[in-house]
């Protein structure tokens, strides 16, 4: 009797320590884990935040022909633009088409300029805001995605 | 004991994975978000700087046609803001090609405040009628439209065709002296440097120019004295050049006769004159003239007029004329053994100030004295008492007045 609750205390303390170790590296990589998700999540949405504000562009030039709105961009920002949408607006600042994001010129950083031939839907548009986002987070698959990333500028043309 | 030691493995245990956790978890997670969190408050931090740079880039830019190199379209740029910046590309749109502009990249726009200006050559010629419109785009992404665009040229090598006029005034001219203006750099008239003579009536003068955007070098020649200036256009368009006072007006001369003192009855003599210009305006147009009683004096033969018009015409200051000689005999107011008679013998002068021809005159008196011929003696008939000048001391020792 005396021997076998001897053995079966060193086996029930090493079962008990085993089990403690193992519920202590559960809780460890749990929260290892969690703290990898929460970090990474973190991360990505600070380098969104930091691409967006890296990012810059101009109209350096725009000239309406007719029914044609010619914009040469300029990219004066530190990041790889895509030029992803536009919207045409009155003058009371209506809009006057719906964006649908989509690869419309991609622009170099710090330098790169671009031509962009837009139609100008009605003659009550006076001004259109040209939609542009850093590459990376363009997904063509998915343009609405990431597209409050977009850095806008708006041109006045009549 | 045993229930305590294994309440103390526990204890240890569990504060291993306490630490643990912090450690390999907490800890980088912390540091993590802030490296995280300095990253992107740098990236704001740069953007800030970057449009605080951009809002304060300014130039000044001018475009024109150089009628000097095939009327080529450039640009005057100037950086006149407080921050260094490039100018990375330009663009000029004709207006029959707007849709198309041509593009000028420049491989070396860089410009700091200090910096002298920047001219673009854009390479295009520009052609009559057409209007370009221009636009210079620096490299933080600001667009600048020079003066003069739309660039508009109604006709080419045409002076019109300059944007600026510079205009150069000089003050404090002296009257009817001669400048001379040279302006050097791409003026006007297909030449790099024109120069102009100025003579004026008055005390200042005023010359315009047709000019593009540039340095100028002005330079005010005079009595060999220079006065120089560089000016950039379109940064200034009037020059002042102020010339230093000058002495005030004086059209003065003096007269210088020479009259024998004493002369004999029936005696011929010579009254020599001349003028010297005292003051500091030319003096024109004059005439030396001889007074004299007439009871006592007469011309001698071959004697000039009583009015000589003095060579050269004008006198500049400090400048003697040629000296006129008249041939006078003295006449016999009285007999032999009488008292002499004294009077006088003046040489005047009139001419014009060169300034403002007003009248300048002077004159010179001399006395003489006509004197008994002793008996005996004939000295003097024979035309040579010029030398009569020698006896001028008053003395009256008759015959000993080197006359035989």
């Amino acid at each position: 009797m005396r021997r076998r609750r001897a053995v079966s205390n060193i086996i029930g303390a090493v079962m008990l320590t085993a089990l403690a170790v193992m519920l202590g590296f559960g809780v460890w990589a749990f929260t290892a884990s969690i703290s990898r998700t929460f970090m990474m999540s973190y991360s990505q949405d600070t380098q969104e935040k930091v691409a967006n504000v890296r990012s810059s562009f101009i109209v350096e030039y725009g000239v309406k022909i007719d029914d044609q709105l010619i914009l040469y961009l300029y990219n004066n920002g530190e990041t790889r633009l895509v030029v992803v949408g536009y919207i045409f607006r009155d003058a009371d600042g209506k809009s006057l088409n719906s964006l649908s994001p989509s690869n419309l010129l991609t622009l170099e950083p710090k330098g790169d300029a671009g031509r962009l031939t837009l139609t100008i839907p009605s003659d009550a548009a006076k001004s259109v805001r040209i939609y542009a986002m850093p590459e990376q987070y363009f997904n063509p698959d998915d343009p609405f995605d990431k597209l409050d990333l977009s850095v806008v500028v708006e041109y006045e043309f009549a | 004991m045993n229930s305590r030691r294994r309440r103390g493995v526990s204890n240890i245990i569990a504060g291993v994975i306490v630490i643990t956790i912090i450690f390999t978890s907490i800890i980088p997670l912390a540091f993590y978000f802030r490296d995280t969190n300095l990253n992107y408050e740098r990236a704001i931090e740069n953007r800030r700087t970057f449009e605080a740079q951009k809002a304060a880039e300014d130039v000044d830019a001018a475009a024109y046609i150089d009628f000097l190199d095939n009327n080529r379209i450039k640009i005057w740029v100037e950086n006149s803001g407080p921050i260094p910046l490039t100018i990375i590309r330009a663009l000029v749109a004709a207006n029959d090609s707007l849709d198309n502009p041509s593009i000028i990249s420049l491989a070396d726009g860089f410009l700091a405040p200090i910096d002298p200006p920047l001219t673009i050559d854009t390479g295009i010629e520009a052609e009559a009628g057409k209007l370009y419109y221009i636009y210079l785009v620096t490299e933080r992404g600001n667009v600048f439209v020079p003066d003069n665009s739309p660039l508009f040229i109604p006709s080419l090598g045409d002076d019109a065709g300059y944007p600026y006029t510079l205009h150069v005034t000089v003050v404090n001219m002296e009257p009817r002296k001669i400048y001379t203006l040279s302006i050097s750099g791409n003026i006007a008239g297909g030449s790099a440097t024109r120069q102009i003579h100025i003579t004026t009536l008055g005390d200042n003068v005023t010359e315009s120019f047709g000019v593009n955007p540039g340095n100028y070098n002005i330079r005010l020649a005079w009595d060999g004295s220079t006065i120089e200036a560089t000016v950039t256009v379109p940064e200034t368009l009037y020059v002042i050049i102020y010339l230093p006072d000058t002495p005030a007006r004086d059209a003065s001369i003096a007269v210088f006769a020479t009259v024998p003192r004493l002369v004999y009855r029936m005696q011929t003599f010579l009254v020599e004159a001349f003028i010297i210009n005292v003051g500091n305006v030319p003096v024109c147009d004059g005439s030396l003239r001889v007074e004299f009683d007439t009871t006592l004096f007469e011309f001698d033969s071959g004697s000039p007029p009583q009015e000589v018009q003095v060579s050269p015409a004008c006198l500049w200051p400090g400048e003697s004329s040629k000296p006129v000689v008249w041939k006078l005999k003295s006449k016999t107011p009285g007999e032999e053994g009488e008292p002499g008679e004294d009077s006088a013998i003046t040489v005047l002068f009139s001419g014009t100030s060169a300034d403002d021809g007003s009248p300048v005159s002077g004159s010179d008196e001399h006395p003489i004295t006509i004197i008994p011929r002793a008996k005996g003696a004939d000295g003097g008939k024979d035309g040579k008492g010029g030398k009569n000048g020698d006896n001028d001391n008053g003395d009256n020792d008759n015959g000993d007045n080197g006359h035989d």
